[in-house]
């Protein structure tokens, strides 16, 4: 599996990151693409696939009102907040 | 006489009950010997300015009349185990000034214990990398040699073990990361079976393999931490039902009658022949004591690294979506709209090696790609999991092998070519995959002065066997004086 450029800006558009120096991350990416490439050599179409090897298949507890988090608390980590909420820039332009 | 803070949790659990010490006094003199020394090393992030208060609690409990196995005990946690009103960064500047509003519950069972939160310990970044060179505050040096790394990712915490800065710390494992740095810095590790441990408030990296784990300064103090710790949590779904076992009596019940394997694959090309012979001393002595050990296969260990870095990129890829400068920690600056908001926060936010494995998940989940990658993987996943099934359903008890090729490594040495520092893995991400409990401990000393590891692998929730072969094993070496540290 060979990686060009255009996939790398792509990958990082998915993903909200910028890269700057594209060619560079592009060669480390390859590199490890390259390694991971071994795993051709084993035939795995009849193998189930594992997910998890916890065995608690749809643990689920009864559900018990608690008391929600006070906002205040909450929002003492935010970077911005106002008014009891999270602040973001626009999400709808005029 | 070792003074209070060289002593081992057992040891200090004596003279905690007998009077002869105080928790405050204890945790005093670790806060002094840190401000001290660890200028130095750096396995602290921050220390918790409420440790003497705890301790005078604890003090206030023990003269009642109470005791417990870590009760007025100082304990390190990692940086990424969620503490109440005290930060939480997990090595990366994007939770700068993150307050969890609760103790993750490894740490609220150590406090219902009566152990006294020390501090936080130094990490790679998210838990991503093996000498904690991917913090994005500072390096932690190895105290046998700092001008070699602790491994990682919990280099703070077993540094924080091996330089006497804690008695007991809590790492997280989620392919090596408490084993390796343990026997970098001659200590014990271990990562229990997935599940042993809630996982709740521990900052997810790869969610089907993390699991937290004790790092001690001998055998029988990682059982003690890891009994406090185990057994099932409502708030995870992951944590396992099964009775938790009797870990500190294991310690000292002998080897006599277990079938211990020796898998051939690691043991090969790479292996440092010091550690090879001293994994070797580790079998002769089981065998002394009674064990039988053979020869065995783990026919696709080889897929293993690449099988771990699709998995562990792909989940951690949809862990850390979470991080956009919205809820807590850092945010972009001069945003035109949300988008840009949560591209900037997180560029400016992650170091290299998070975001070349976001990308690499990323990657490895994106729409064409799944099942030639992270599909892929986790078929493969299920053969490395068959490997070790195949030898337990024949008999075999627990397995013998290296933790580490080499001894710790200098800074830098890795820093340029990720794959290098992948392949320092090659011994631990197996038992991560396989979900198995998985345990490192000293093997002596190399010529070069940096302490050895052996690894010692069990059943699913059979730790009572490793703590078994450990105890044995540890009996086996000289005892060394900790490295010395200013």
């Amino acid at each position: 599996m060979t990686i060009d450029n255009e996939a790398v800006r792509r990958i990082a558009e998915l993903a909200h990151l910028e890269i700057d120096d594209v060619e560079g991350f592009r060669q480390q990416f390859q590199s490890i693409l390259d390694y991971v490439g071994l795993l051709d050599e084993l035939d795995v179409g009849s193998v189930s696939p594992t997910a998890t090897t916890c065995e608690n298949r749809g643990a689920l507890r009864d559900d018990q009102p608690r008391r929600s988090p006070d906002t205040e608390a909450v929002l003492r980590s935010a970077p911005e907040s106002g008014d009891g909420h999270f602040l973001v820039p626009p999400v709808i332009q005029e | 006489m070792n003074l209070p803070e060289e002593m081992s949790a057992g040891q200090l659990r004596e003279r905690l009950d007998d009077g002869s010490l105080t928790s405050t006094g204890l945790t005093g003199a670790l806060l002094d010997r840190i401000a001290r020394v660890d200028g130095e090393i750096g396995a602290f992030l921050r220390v918790n300015p409420r440790a003497e208060e705890e301790a005078g609690a604890a003090d206030r409990r023990i003269a009642d009349g109470e005791t417990g196995p870590l009760l007025g005990i100082p304990v390190a946690i990692k940086d990424n185990l969620c503490t109440a009103d005290l930060a939480t960064s997990c090595g990366s500047r994007i939770l700068e000034g993150f307050l969890p509003l609760e103790d993750c519950t490894a740490v609220s069972r150590l406090r219902a214990a009566g152990a006294v939160v020390l501090g936080k310990t130094n990490m790679d970044e998210f838990g991503m990398g093996s000498s904690t060179e991917n913090s994005a505050f500072a390096p932690t040096r190895n105290p046998w040699d700092t001008r070699r790394v602790p491994g990682g990712s919990s280099g703070g915490s077993a540094a924080a073990v091996s330089a006497r800065l804690a008695p007991l710390a809590l790492g997280s494992d989620t392919g090596g990361s408490v084993r390796q740095p343990a026997a970098f810095c001659g200590v014990v590790g271990i990562k229990p079976t997935y599940g042993r441990v809630s996982r709740s408030g521990l900052v997810a990296f790869g969610s089907s393999l993390d699991q937290i784990g004790p790092l001690s300064q001998d055998v029988s103090d990682c059982a003690r931490l890891l009994s406090v710790i185990s057994g099932p949590d409502d708030r995870d779904s992951t944590s396992a039902r099964q009775p938790v076992g009797e870990y500190v009596a294991a310690c000292s019940r002998g080897v006599e009658g277990l079938r211990i394997g020796m898998p051939g694959e690691y043991f090969g090309e790479g292996l440092s022949p010091e550690i090879e012979s001293a994994v070797h001393a580790a079998a002769e002595s089981l065998e002394r004591a009674g064990a039988r050990i053979e020869q065995v296969s783990l026919p696709h260990t080889r897929y293993a690294i690449p099988t771990y870095y699709l998995v562990a990129t792909a989940e951690a890829s949809s862990n850390l979506a979470r991080y956009d400068g919205v809820r807590f920690g850092r945010r972009g600056r001069d945003c035109e709209d949300l988008p840009a908001m949560y591209r900037r926060s997180r560029t400016d936010g992650f170091g290299d090696e998070v975001k070349r494995r976001v990308m690499l998940g990323t990657y490895a989940l994106s729409a064409g790609y799944y099942d030639e990658f992270y599909g892929k993987a986790s078929r493969v996943r299920t053969l490395l999991r068959g490997d070790f099934l195949d030898l337990f359903s024949g008999g075999i008890d627990a397995l013998l092998t290296p933790v580490t090729p080499t001894t710790a490594f200098a800074f830098d040495a890795k820093m340029d070519d990720p794959l290098a520092m992948y392949l320092s893995d090659v011994f631990t991400v197996t038992a991560s995959l396989a979900g198995l409990p998985a345990l490192s401990v000293p093997v002596g000393i190399s010529q070069g002065g940096l302490p050895m590891g052996a690894q010692l692998i069990g059943r699913d929730f059979d730790e009572e066997t490793l703590f078994r072969a450990a105890g044995v094993v540890e009996q086996a070496f000289a005892t060394h004086p900790p490295p010395k540290v200013a």
